[in-house]
């Protein structure tokens, strides 16, 4: 306690030094005089006298040295004389000190901006207790040519819920779009329809009220809901009476139970509420329309989970024996293949920006490199000062100090400039990122990025602050006048060269790199998606089913919303579709697809197609090129003419040489149509993904 | 016998004892009464009392303030805290174990038989 309360003492010491340095020499003179005094009266000489007293205290300025040292913090002293010392020399070479704060500042604003992002999405993208422990439930179906990204089954569920020993818990959900009516107006809303055991595998609860329970994940119970705490802020008003009141989801009312917490976004942060998903034990595996995630139990590993998973997989046939579907569970051939949600949810992205943090890493390095050979053709115009400092008493380590107080005051006035940099990065990252991205609203310059500030700024300041201290000239070379153009700076040089070199080949690195990456972007760009999407204006609308309970009543809504559109100056034309080309997963259906005339051969696998109901004129709206044929028009839909489009790649697949314009499919998809009449070929589409490579377009049906 | 130098860290202990025992006093009147405590045969030398007095200030075991002299002059007159009165406390304790102990294994064979 002493010690610390003399440490702070010591630190105000370093204020107000002129006062205490004359306080001192009072007090010594008077201890001086005294004395003189004393020995007079003892019957000495004054001169002898004072003698005595001089010899007796050891000299009155080695007395105040010491005092002195006691006082201040004589490190710190030095080191705000070196700062200052510095701070004087830069101020001499303006350029040098601005070219070199830029370049850091503008090298540490990128990384720390990047190193924000990784920190929030890549190390901690769930918000989750032990959320290392939290699988996804995906599955591969290698009948289908499908490695992953096959969803789970009712059937599945309850298969895993009874005899996972691996599992703590299981959950489904699905995510949906609905209309959310009320005050305010109608809006389309994402919601997620997940069994009540959701909170026990993430373990997390509403902020408030509840979340469901077992009960009102059966069917019959009474609907309710739980609002993200986006949805409560932004259409409620943060409203603290939310709790019981109804809201109304395409139609059905429900009651609102709970508010998650702010940083709650499961599966994504765009989800607005949670309904209660009504599941029951089924009597077959069931179709793959939800998706699965689980708790590990105990220590169990992820791969220890697969295995299990696929020995209940393989039981299947036995625990549902009659199954109706078209696909028998033998022959789509599912395997597990669970990954954690981390992995799933940043995988991809993750990858991304670890290369993103490498590349800036690299352009730091170059900056490092820029500005280690700025301070090495400086020291080289300051041999003949250093020379100097030396002859008159400077050491090695004092030379050192005062060139390494230059170069961290450098790296740390960049380090500031580049936090400046970092904030308004990550703002724009915040502000332009892809909302998919787990966390990015989250993402700040936090405590962690600051330090890592600080420290990427002194590993800077050393890195280049030392080189120019390896390798001086002689002391007298250095002296003499013309000994500076000659002398042993060759060490120099050959740092310079290298260092330009590594320079020019780590830009190279990166210039060749982004360069293949916009080269990428370009490709992609230029690549003919089959549509035009220039100024295309899509939206979506669900109508719900209490309202326009059958087809007639939902067409003839559609129509008069198409008709409205296209009475609006500057729509040239307007159509509507279930699925929009490129659109995301879930919302394009997919099933098998049978050719009329054509025998199914029983040890294959029927081909899978992604369908899409569309209206009419969807081919002109969406600037679609016919290859042959003619397009759905209005007509087609009011006469419920069964017809059907395809694209090129389903026509190369099945009527390879054929004109396919006749022919007749049927498939068993959900809208069941009857064998359709008329064919036509169109302009391939972008495949989405594997799945929807075969891709018809049919008439518009209800909803 | 010759004169003994102070030792490390006692001079501090000596100086707070010194003030407890006189009141507030300035450095040169400490640094006399310190000699005619030990009856002289301490030689202090004077130079080292005040980087002492400066550092009892700095952990607050004593204050000091500008004071008249008897010789009619200004000086800096120091005075024990509560802290340096409690610090003093515990130090002479120490202090007395320490010395305890060690006279003990000090002391002539006679003590042990």
């Amino acid at each position: 306690m002493r010690r610390v309360r003399a440490w702070v003492v010591r630190l105000g010491g370093l204020f107000a030094r002129a006062r205490r340095e004359r306080d001192l020499a009072q007090e010594l003179e008077h201890h001086v005089q005294l004395h003189i005094d004393e020995n007079v009266r003892l019957g000495m000489t004054p001169e002898e006298a004072r003698r005595h007293a001089l010899v007796k205290l050891g000299g009155i300025e080695s007395v105040k040295e010491q005092c002195r040292d006691l006082r201040g913090l004589p490190a710190l002293e030095l080191l705000v004389r070196d700062v200052r010392f510095a701070l004087r020399a830069l101020r001499r070479t303006p350029g040098f000190a601005l070219a070199t704060v830029l370049t850091l500042g503008l090298a540490i604003g990128a990384t720390v901006a990047v190193f924000a992002v990784v920190e929030r999405v890549v190390l901690n993208p769930l918000p989750y207790p032990d959320s290392d422990r939290v699988i996804e439930l995906d599955h591969g179906a290698l009948g289908l040519n499908l490695p992953s990204g096959v969803p789970m089954t009712v059937g599945l569920y309850y298969q895993y819920l009874d005899r996972a020993r691996t599992l703590d818990s299981v959950a489904l959900y699905r995510t949906e779009e609905l209309t959310l009516t009320g005050e305010r107006g109608p809006e389309r809303v994402r919601v997620v329809r997940a069994t009540p055991s959701l909170a026990t595998v993430l373990r997390v609860w509403p902020a408030q009220g509840r979340w469901f329970t077992d009960e009102e994940g059966m069917p019959g119970a009474s609907p309710v809901a739980v609002l993200s705490h986006g949805l409560w802020v932004r259409r409620y008003a943060g409203d603290p009476g939310i709790l019981g009141r109804s809201v109304t989801l395409s139609g059905v009312p429900a009651e609102v139970v709970g508010v998650m917490p702010a940083s709650y976004a499961f599966p994504d942060p765009r989800v607005d509420l949670w309904v209660a998903g009504q599941v029951v034990r089924p009597t077959d595996i069931g179709i793959h329309n939800y998706r699965g995630v689980a708790r590990l139990r105990g220590r169990a590993a992820v791969a220890d989970a697969r295995a299990e998973l696929n020995a209940l997989i393989a039981d299947l046939p036995q625990a549902y024996p009659s199954g109706p579907r078209a696909l028998r569970i033998e022959d789509e051939k599912l395997i597990s293949t669970a990954i954690t949600l981390k992995e799933a949810t940043v995988g991809r992205v993750a990858r991304a920006l670890w290369i993103l943090l490498a590349s800036v890493g690299l352009v730091l390095l170059v900056a490092c490199a820029n500005v280690t050979n700025l301070f090495l053709v400086r020291a080289e115009a300051r041999q003949r000062e250093v020379a100097l400092r030396r002859a008159l008493g400077a050491g090695g380590p004092g030379i050192a100090r005062y060139f390494l107080s230059e170069s961290a005051l450098l790296s740390l006035a960049g380090g500031v400039i580049g936090v400046g940099l970092a904030w308004g990065a990550v703002h724009l990252l915040v502000g332009f990122g892809p909302a998919n991205l787990p966390r990015l609203e989250e993402v700040r310059l936090d405590g962690l990025a600051l330090a890592f500030t600080l420290a990427l700024s002194l590993v800077a300041a050393l890195a280049f602050g030392a080189i120019p201290l390896l390798g001086g000239a002689p002391l007298a070379a250095s002296l003499h006048e013309s000994g500076r153009s000659n002398t042993a700076s060759r060490g120099r040089y050959r740092a310079r060269h290298l260092l330009m070199g590594g320079q020019i080949a780590l830009a190279l690195v990166l210039l060749v790199s982004s360069g293949l990456m916009v080269r990428s972007f370009q490709k992609l760009r230029a690549l003919d998606p089959g549509f035009d999407p220039t100024s295309a204006l899509t939206f979506r609308v669900g109508l719900s089913q209490r309202e326009y309970p059958d087809r007639g009543a939902a067409i003839a809504a559609h129509h008069a919303i198409l008709d409205r559109l296209s009475a609006l100056p500057g729509v040239t034309a307007a159509s509507a579709s279930t699925c929009l080309p490129l659109a995301e997963e879930g919302l394009c259906f997919g099933n098998t697809l049978r050719v009329e005339g054509r025998d199914i051969q029983a040890d294959r696998l029927p081909p899978v197609a992604a369908f899409r109901a569309v209206a009419g004129g969807y081919c002109e709206a969406m600037g679609i090129r016919l290859i042959r044929g003619r397009s759905i028009d209005r007509s087609d839909v009011e006469r419920n003419e069964r017809i059907v489009v395809i694209n090129e790649a389903l026509a190369d697949a099945f009527f390879p040489n054929e004109d396919p314009i006749g022919e007749r499919v049927r498939s068993n998809a959900p809208p069941a149509v009857s064998p359709a009449p008329v064919w036509l070929t169109m302009a391939c589409w972008l495949p989405a993904r594997r799945a929807a490579r075969l891709n018809p377009i049919q008439a518009l049906r209800t909803e | 016998m010759a004169k003994t130098d102070v030792w490390q860290g006692t001079l501090a202990l000596m100086v707070l004892k010194t003030l407890q025992a006189m009141g507030p006093m300035h450095g040169y009147g400490i640094a006399r009464r310190i000699e005619q405590t030990s009856d002289h045969v301490l030689s202090l030398n004077y130079g080292t009392l005040y980087p002492a007095l400066i550092k009892l200030e700095q952990e607050g075991c004593i204050t000091s303030a500008w004071g008249l002299s008897e010789n009619h002059r200004k000086a800096k007159y120091y005075r024990l805290t509560r802290a340096g009165r409690k610090y003093l406390q515990r130090a002479v304790g120490e202090w007395g174990q320490t010395t305890a102990i060690l006279a003990r294994f000090l002391s002539p064979e006679e003590t042990s038989t």
